[in-house]
């Protein structure tokens, strides 16, 4: 006659491997973290005493800072919409990798920047956009950039207008900075700059069509798939194991770990798809549906657009810029202009009488001509503006061509 | 017409159009899911029969195309609705796809475990487009292709006042005509322009949010017909729910439908439904659902040039399908040896619709549309695995496909329209692995520039083969009884 206490005593350690298991896997799990965080052996858990800036150590270089209890409130209405304070300081990039913030007030209509003078260069400052910070951000500045290097001599934050926001829908900036400081090297900051890394706002790029905004580079987000599935597979064999499943039971636990994999990637994801469309919402509001890539050059276009060359009847506009991008998108958005981006050395054939959009000084003009390999082309230079020339191209006269 | 109701001709107009044709040709749905599969196979087929119907209008004034294509789009229903009474009066009863009762095969009813699984997917799958809607109305035109090609020609139409051939800078340059425009890429089809001009006809102008819910709705167009085609194969609904989510939860997917304006979703779209049509028409054998996919494969090479690559695909699994047992293997392994064999003395002509003539030679293709590539490994790996496995761009897709079919390589090769999507899914990705790893094609892939975006027009596709090899009953692999109510393994 079996024993009726029997199977509560044989589930008792079973509960018990499994408790346990779960929690040496999440405890592997951790590790994995941190070594993901920080692929650097022999680092402290923390990195000892931070580099912290004086509040009354900054200046405002645009707008105005004032203290904030112990931090700093900075103050903008520029026109371009921008507002920067600095403070001097003087530390080794090498030696103090991260950066810790706490800024309060940013409104989804603003990007912040980190900036920082060098000894080297002390009269250049280099910039990286960071993350918008919701509470205490850390930052990487390693990964962030390839220019913290050397003797750091200043320390700045920048505020901008947030991407495809025109500056002049900017309400005036008050935004109140709590904490700053450089931390050194070591896991804890490390990996907390993984966390933050994660958790933070990364808007939409002209890459994301391609790689849904992904890309191994030094100065992108290292992804969170691998660490995912690393955890799914800790935690499937390490509670495989302690239940002794069978082959059976190796597989369907498999399936349900993937799928539970699957979702907690989803739910990263909605969480940065929903921060995208929160802050759309909000520039899309201020900008009274003028959002665009580039404001200021489609401000620039949206003027030439309205010049009487080209609304007084049609014509014809050959676009020849700089770069691809200013080669092709001005086509689109000077609709519904004819336009169409094409090469400088093609200009000879356009018939007298047609405009040509140059931008991002792609053609040299003097003495009343287009010089292509050295040829004159007869123009008249009608509009400059920022970045773009437009020019009439007049008819040949007798030593033009 | 006003705003609002141009923005219900874009969804309901396609919508009438398409389901009536696929009422017609596959009979009456039966129960919500086949009718939900039925919407939206509808909205898509309606979507692309629309931008077609425009190319029936002889340089039609852009502002009127809307108005312009409504005799045709009437004439069609029209038709449509007599096949489909035609239908109905000679088979009697309507044909059952998916009855309320259960019938022979059919899953058992959902437990409440499972029920609260599906409507949890349900919601995240609700919320990934709702999400993406809201984004695609308020981004503006984002994407590079989107402003040089697919959105920039319709805007050029629309901007010229006539719907006139697009030519080469150069051309356009030199050109007298006053209506002519440039595009960066004219010899791209224009099937994905005429929809989105359409669209702007349809709302009265050149709204570019508006405009951008094309995109959002072709995405629950395509969630609803993979949900409805699951069904109609008997895949219970908890499963196909879970095929659906997994396929409207891919990163990359969601980054097409919130910056609308590239035609690759479209191919995705047309080409699962075509292949499920297809498995459907096979395994039912209904001559309306093998008519439907022809119909859908027919149009991809009108919407992408590569459609002209999956059509051959699927056409030549189509030929595959319907041989002998012994001969569908006899048949590749014959013509890999005939193609081994004559490669290094002369070269293959292969005719591809919108390519034309293909020339397959020992190290090389020719293809008349692209130039020739040279054939030779290039070392392209780490890239390509990254994109996969460690990027973002498709959660654990690519993790699941080899474990799935290692678990369920014997119900491939025991079921007939597993085994057809199954080398279709092997010959889209092996083409894609020849294009990637053996032409100049891999800087695409060096500088991620294509490779995914390839990749996505055949990952739904994928998607629903990994839920049918999944859902099909059979050689006591393990399943996840989630429907019975009780585990069991």
């Amino acid at each position: 006659m079996s024993d009726p206490a029997a199977p509560a005593i044989r589930r008792r350690p079973r509960g018990a491997r499994t408790a346990l298991a779960i929690v040496l896997a999440l405890a592997v799990a951790a590790l994995a973290l941190v070594a993901y965080a920080a692929p650097r052996i022999g680092l402290p858990w923390r990195g000892g005493d931070p580099a912290v800036p004086e509040p009354d150590a900054f200046d405002a270089l645009v707008g105005s800072v004032t203290a904030h209890g112990e931090g700093l409130r900075v103050q903008s209405d520029a026109p371009s919409g921008q507002a920067l304070v600095a403070a001097a300081v003087d530390v080794d990039a090498a030696a103090y990798r991260f950066v810790r913030y706490r800024i309060d007030g940013v409104p989804r209509s603003l990007r912040v920047a980190f900036g920082w003078r060098t000894a080297a260069e002390p009269g250049r400052w280099r910039w990286a956009p960071l993350p918008f910070p919701r509470g205490t951000q850390t930052v990487d500045l390693a990964r962030l950039t390839t220019d913290w290097d050397g003797r750091i001599v200043a320390i700045a934050l920048l505020l901008l207008p947030s991407e495809l926001l025109p500056a002049h829908a900017l309400p005036p900036r008050d935004v109140r900075v709590l904490d700053l400081r450089l931390e050194r090297d070591a896991y804890a900051p490390a990996t907390a700059a993984l966390l933050d890394e994660w958790r933070a706002y990364h808007p939409w790029s002209g890459r994301s069509i391609n790689t849904a905004g992904f890309a191994l580079g030094q100065h992108e987000p290292r992804p969170l798939l691998p660490w995912v599935a690393v955890l799914a597979a800790l935690l499937l064999v390490a509670v495989g194991l302690a239940r002794r499943w069978p082959w059976a039971g190796w597989l369907r636990a498999a399936v349900l770990a993937a799928g539970a994999a699957w979702m907690l990637l989803d739910l990263a994801q909605l969480q940065r798809l929903s921060q995208r469309a929160l802050h759309l919402h909000d520039n899309h509001r201020l900008a009274a549906g003028a959002l665009a890539i580039q404001p200021a050059l489609t401000q620039v276009l949206a003027d030439i657009a309205a010049l009487p060359a080209l609304r007084e009847r049609p014509r014809r506009l050959a676009v020849v810029g700089g770069n691809a991008f200013l080669g092709a998108y001005p086509v689109y958005a000077l609709a519904p202009h004819d336009a169409a981006a094409v090469r400088p050395a093609a200009l000879p054939e356009a018939a007298p009488g047609t405009l040509v959009l140059s931008l991002g000084g792609s053609l040299e003009y003097r003495g009343g001509a287009i010089w292509i390999d050295g040829a004159p082309l007869a123009a008249t230079l009608l509009h400059e503006q920022g970045p773009a020339q437009l020019f009439e191209l007049r008819p040949a006269a007798e030593g033009d061509r | 017409m006003s705003m609002a109701a141009g923005v219900l001709a874009l969804l309901l107009m396609p919508l009438a159009l398409g389901t009536v044709v696929v009422v017609a040709l596959a009979g009456r749905p039966r129960g919500a899911a086949a009718w939900t599969g039925a919407l939206g196979s509808g909205w898509v087929l309606g979507a692309v029969a629309i931008g077609l119907s425009t190319l029936l209008l002889s340089r039609p004034d852009p502002a009127r195309v809307f108005v312009a294509t409504l005799p045709w789009i009437a004439a069609i229903v029209l038709l449509a609705l007599g096949v489909a009474w035609l239908h109905h009066v000679r088979a009697g009863k309507a044909v059952a796809t998916l009855g309320s009762a259960q019938q022979a095969g059919e899953p058992p009813p959902a437990s409440t475990r499972a029920t609260v699984l599906w409507w949890v997917l349900f919601g995240l799958t609700a919320v990934h487009l709702l999400l993406a809607a809201w984004q695609a109305v308020l981004l503006p035109t984002v994407p590079w292709d989107a402003w040089t090609t697919w959105l920039g020609r319709a805007a050029a139409w629309w901007g010229s006042g006539a719907v006139a051939p697009m030519l080469p800078a150069a051309d356009w340059l030199a050109s007298t005509d006053a209506s002519a425009r440039a595009t960066l890429a004219p010899h791209y089809p224009e099937t994905v322009s005429r929809i989105a001009l359409w669209a702007a006809s349809a709302v009265g102008g050149w709204h570019t949010g508006t405009i951008h819910l094309l995109w959002p709705l072709l995405g629950g167009a395509l969630a609803c017909g993979l949900y409805g085609q699951l069904r109609r194969a008997r895949v219970a609904s908890t499963l196909a729910m879970a095929g659906t989510f997994a396929c409207l939860s891919l990163p990359l997917l969601n980054a097409h439908l919130s910056l609308a304006g590239y035609a690759d979703l479209w191919i995705a779209a047309v080409l699962l439904l075509a292949l499920l049509h297809a498995l459907h028409g096979w395994r039912a054998r209904s001559t309306g659902d093998l008519l439907l996919a022809a119909l859908l494969a027919l149009s991809l090479p009108l919407i992408k040039l590569e459609g002209a690559v999956w059509l051959v695909c699927l056409a030549a699994v189509a030929a595959w399908a319907m041989l002998p047992w012994r001969w569908q293997w006899a048949l590749p392994v014959a013509a890999v040896v005939l193609v081994a064999l004559i490669l290094p003395f002369a070269a293959l002509p292969l005719p591809v619709p919108g390519l034309g003539v293909v020339r397959l030679s020992w190290g090389e293709v020719a293809i008349p549309a692209m130039g020739t590539l040279e054939l030779y490994w290039r070392p392209v790996t780490t890239q390509v695995l990254a994109s996969l496995l460690a990027f973002g761009n498709w959660h654990l897709l690519w993790y699941l496909l080899p474990a799935i079919v290692a678990l369920r390589w014997r119900t491939v090769l025991a079921r007939r329209e597993l085994r057809a999507a199954a080398a279709f899914v092997v010959l889209a990705h092996g083409f894609l692995f020849v294009l990637f790893f053996f032409t100049d094609a891999s800087a695409w892939a060096e500088n991620l520039t294509s490779v995914n975006r390839l990749l996505l027009q055949v990952a739904p596709a994928t998607i629903a083969w990994l839920t049918l090899l999944w859902a099909a009953p059979g050689d006591g692999a393990i399943r996840l009884q989630l429907d019975a109510g009780r585990d069991t393994a």
